[in-house]
């Protein structure tokens, strides 16, 4: 059993490693990388000034991978590094082109002129295996303290100690590390914390710019909210600032209003914001809505199979193939509408935000409904196949009654697969999730996706593609393993197929 | 006891037959020449013939069929809208792009009337031409796929449940392309193979013809050891030759019953990808464009949204049911 978790976990990376790589193949193969440009109001803003268009779209492209370049300022400073004492400058002349192209033929780049100015740059592109192997290089991030690296603070002191701070309590705080606090507590889920390893999918482009994609994913949204922070001694603050998430900043990049409060060089730090995640809203919505699903589906499946044949189960049977047979966007849809007209419940998610419970009934709602009816044709069907098992004849053959039976034989047996379909519901929530999520305007994983596909923002549908497989290969996982435990008869070493 | 009763009562008729062949074989024994007879050759052809009428499959299939009144209705049904769709945008010549009537305000948002039978939208252009044009679009777009990936993954499946080497390349693609749902790969795909007709075919059919394969990999492997398979393996049948003629046909119900499934979920693909825009061209018409152009309309010009709902609803459900009780009908264990 554990030599088989272990394959099945190795399998399951390897699995997720080829999703992912397929994904990133296609898409920085398939997808013109101009078209990052197509929703870019700025591209028309800098259309006048072809050298700032030129250096923008360049610094685009390297923040994305898709090459690396260095403007006229930092391949001056590189060139002058590579041969020190030699004069150069960007402009353009016999000489300055010589050392500049020295350099730049060293270290594969191409020297280019901007078509204004005619100053030089250098640009290189970079190969998919290479982006490839960035993208992996940095997927995981492990802090350390010796991991800010700042010339102008050589006396920066580099410990991990557990102490009380005045910000946060105990915790364990790093100096030298890029997070201040490598492990802390606070009140909210799942209650310990921790910054020393963190997953790095790359920057966001051209929505959200800038931010990483881990943060555009996994950060939370909405408006920032004030906390009162009570530091002792009668001095409490006012502050929107998410002190958790304090990093290391160099000197000259400093605030100076963050520098008087912490009074050390860990000044840059995110706000408390008033939203949960997209990861958040996806994850809320999908466990709520996997528990209504199975809330109503196991009772239904479980009277249909009781009372087969008869009314319920001929009506049950008649709405079940309905819901199959409609598509999900006109049932969402009249849900929607059934839910605005009835109950008065709003129709979308913005309306009332996500601070009210409203909002997230019809969304949470109809998502489990989506599933129902698949569940009830599997269930109905397992447990109509258990009754004509022989432990049920010989049972009703000892005198038992019906009620008996159906509760303490066929249900438990029929549990079996109702812990096997946790996956695929899990997988069918994904898919559910991109529906709904677009229809309620609900700001989580499933609506990001298609934003990000429409606005080209490539770094994020990967990000997002890395996740959802994530969430589809260990919840088969888990499903597997749940099942072994449920069922001792179930062997999963042992190959179950011939 | 039941069994032991009926012996009984057997024996007692046999005996009574018996006595009465005795009675007339007393009377008329004196009475018998050679004339009485004729000499009767055997007839081989007349030998073959059996005494039950003739059984053919797909006659029963048929009878079998038409035998549900729903059926029978969902089935007029959907010939009426796959002949509109696909003979009335003939003659509408509908053109998603014509902005011609959009300054007539006599033309814009009509609700349906004798003239315009579902209304007209904010262009002024007629919701009829439009709604048969984009179910043309849709429901091409979900028989193609469904032939595409039911042709390939019949045969590939077949290949897969005999073949112990290619069940194990197999299931390694199956586990890796599995656990991924499929919305997001058919998303992911579209957006990087690009917009247009084919393309989204082609996206959509990339990798899910391997969990129909998958689907016939395990029915052929169930029917592989069946008894009779055993039995023709032993008098020497070739595997080639036990698939095709013994696996298959066989599994002409399960077939049937997949393509049911599969049809109605390709057309629910493509609207919900154009409802996304992802997938089809702009000038390209389709149900789900239509119903995410017309989805702010819902409470002020309902028709506009609903209408396009509807068909598509129609067309999903009736084919599911149509498929349903085809599968059914195509079981031989119904024709008796």
């Amino acid at each position: 059993m554990k030599k088989y978790v272990f394959f099945r976990v190795l399998r399951s990376i390897v699995s997720i490693f080829l999703v992912t790589t397929i994904t990133y193949i296609l898409i920085y193969t398939l997808i013109p990388k101009r078209a990052v440009f197509d929703q870019d109001p700025l591209i028309q803003k800098l259309a006048s000034d072809p050298d700032k268009l030129l250096d923008y779209k360049n610094t685009a492209y390297h923040k994305m991978n898709y090459l690396d370049y260095q403007d006229t300022k930092s391949l001056v400073a590189k060139a002058k590094k590579a041969a020190p004492g030699t004069e150069v400058s960007g402009k353009r002349s016999q000489q300055n082109f010589k050392v500049l192209n020295k350099w730049a033929k060293e270290n594969g780049y191409q020297v280019k002129t901007y078509p204004k100015s005619k100053r030089y740059y250098a640009t290189r592109d970079l190969p998919l295996w290479e982006r490839l192997g960035r993208f992996y290089g940095d997927l995981i991030q492990v802090d350390t303290p010796w991991s800010v690296h700042d010339k102008n603070n050589p006396h920066l002191k580099r410990y991990l100690k557990i102490k009380k701070d005045k910000w946060v309590g105990w915790a364990l705080v790093g100096s030298g590390t890029k997070y201040r606090y490598q492990i802390y507590f606070n009140s909210s889920f799942p209650y310990i914390h921790q910054n020393i390893i963190h997953f790095n999918l790359g920057t966001s482009y051209p929505t959200f710019g800038g931010n990483s994609v881990v943060e555009v994913i996994a950060g939370r949204q909405g408006s920032a909210v004030t906390e009162k922070y009570d530091l002792g001694k009668g001095v409490t603050i006012n502050s929107s600032d998410n002190v958790y998430t304090r990093q290391y900043q160099t000197k000259e990049h400093r605030n100076g209003l963050s520098y008087e409060r912490y009074k050390d060089s860990y000044t840059s730090l995110g706000k408390n914001y008033e939203d949960p995640s997209m990861v958040g809203t996806s994850f809320k919505a999908g466990i709520f809505a996997l528990l209504i699903a199975y809330l109503i589906a196991i009772p239904m499946a479980f009277f249909m199979a009781r009372y087969k044949g008869k009314l319920f189960d001929r009506i049950g049977t008649g709405v079940v193939t309905v819901l199959i047979a409609i598509p999900s966007l006109a049932f969402i849809y009249a849900f929607r509408f059934i839910g605005s007209q009835l109950f008065g419940l709003p129709d979308s998610f913005p309306t009332e935000g996500a601070g009210s419970f409203n909002s997230w009934v019809l969304p949470t709602v109809i998502l489990g409904l989506l599933s129902v009816s698949g569940l009830v044709i599997w269930f109905r069907r397992y447990m109509i196949d258990q009754q004509q098992s022989d432990y049920v004849k010989f049972a009703r053959s000892k005198g038992l009654t019906d009620n008996e039976i159906y509760r303490k034989h066929i249900f438990k047996n029929a549990s079996i697969p109702i812990v096997q379909q946790i996956p695929g519901s899990i997988i069918g929530l994904i898919s559910g999730a991109t529906i709904t999520e677009n229809i309620f305007a609900m700001p989580g994983m499933g609506k990001m996706l298609p934003d990000a596909i429409l606005s080209h923002n490539n770094s994020v549908v990967i990000g997002l593609v890395f996740i959802f497989t994530v969430i589809g290969v260990l919840s088969v996982l888990l499903g597997d393993i749940l099942m072994a435990i449920v069922d001792p008869r179930i062997n999963l070493a042992s190959k179950g197929d011939d | 006891m039941q069994a032991r009763e009926m012996i009984s009562i057997a024996q007692q008729e046999e005996f009574k037959q018996t006595e009465i062949y005795e009675m007339n074989s007393v009377v008329e024994r004196d009475n018998i020449s050679a004339d009485d007879f004729a000499v009767v050759t055997i007839d081989k052809e007349e030998n073959e013939k059996i005494g039950t009428t003739k059984y053919s499959y797909w006659g029963s299939v048929a009878k079998n069929f038409f035998l549900s009144k729903v059926t029978i209705f969902m089935l007029v049904l959907i010939v009426i809208i796959l002949l509109m769709s696909f003979i009335q945008p003939l003659f509408s010549g509908y053109d998603l792009s014509n902005v011609s009537k959009i300054n007539d305000f006599g033309a814009r948002y009509n609700f349906p009337n004798a003239k315009y039978w579902f209304g007209t939208d904010a262009n002024g252009n007629s919701l009829f031409d439009a709604i048969w044009a984009g179910a043309r679009t849709s429901i091409s777009i979900g028989v193609i796929a469904s032939l595409i990936i039911e042709g390939i993954g019949v045969i590939v499946g077949a290949i897969w449940g005999v073949s112990k080497k290619f069940d194990r390349v197999m299931l390694e693609i199956y586990n890796v392309i599995s656990n991924v749902p499929s919305l997001l790969i058919i998303i992911v795909l579209s957006y990087a193979f690009g917009n247009g007709f084919w393309n989204l075919i082609f996206a959509m059919t990339c990798t899910s013809w391997i969990g129909t394969a998958y689907f016939m990999r395990v029915q052929v492997m169930i029917m592989r050891d069946r008894e009779y398979n055993v039995a023709s393996r032993t008098l020497g049948t070739s595997t080639k030759r036990i698939v095709l003629k013994n696996i298959l046909p066989y599994l002409t119900s399960v077939i049937v019953t997949d393509v049911s499934l599969t049809l109605p979920s390709f057309i629910s693909y493509e609207v919900f990808l154009s409802f996304l825009g992802v997938g089809l061209s702009q000038n390209v018409p389709s149900l789900g464009r239509l119903i995410s152009q017309y989805s702010p309309y819902m409470t002020s010009y309902p028709y506009l949204f609903w209408l396009p709902v509807l068909v598509l609803a129609l067309i999903t459900i009736s084919l599911y049911i149509i498929g349903q009780r085809l599968s059914d009908a195509s079981d031989p264990k119904t024709h008796m």
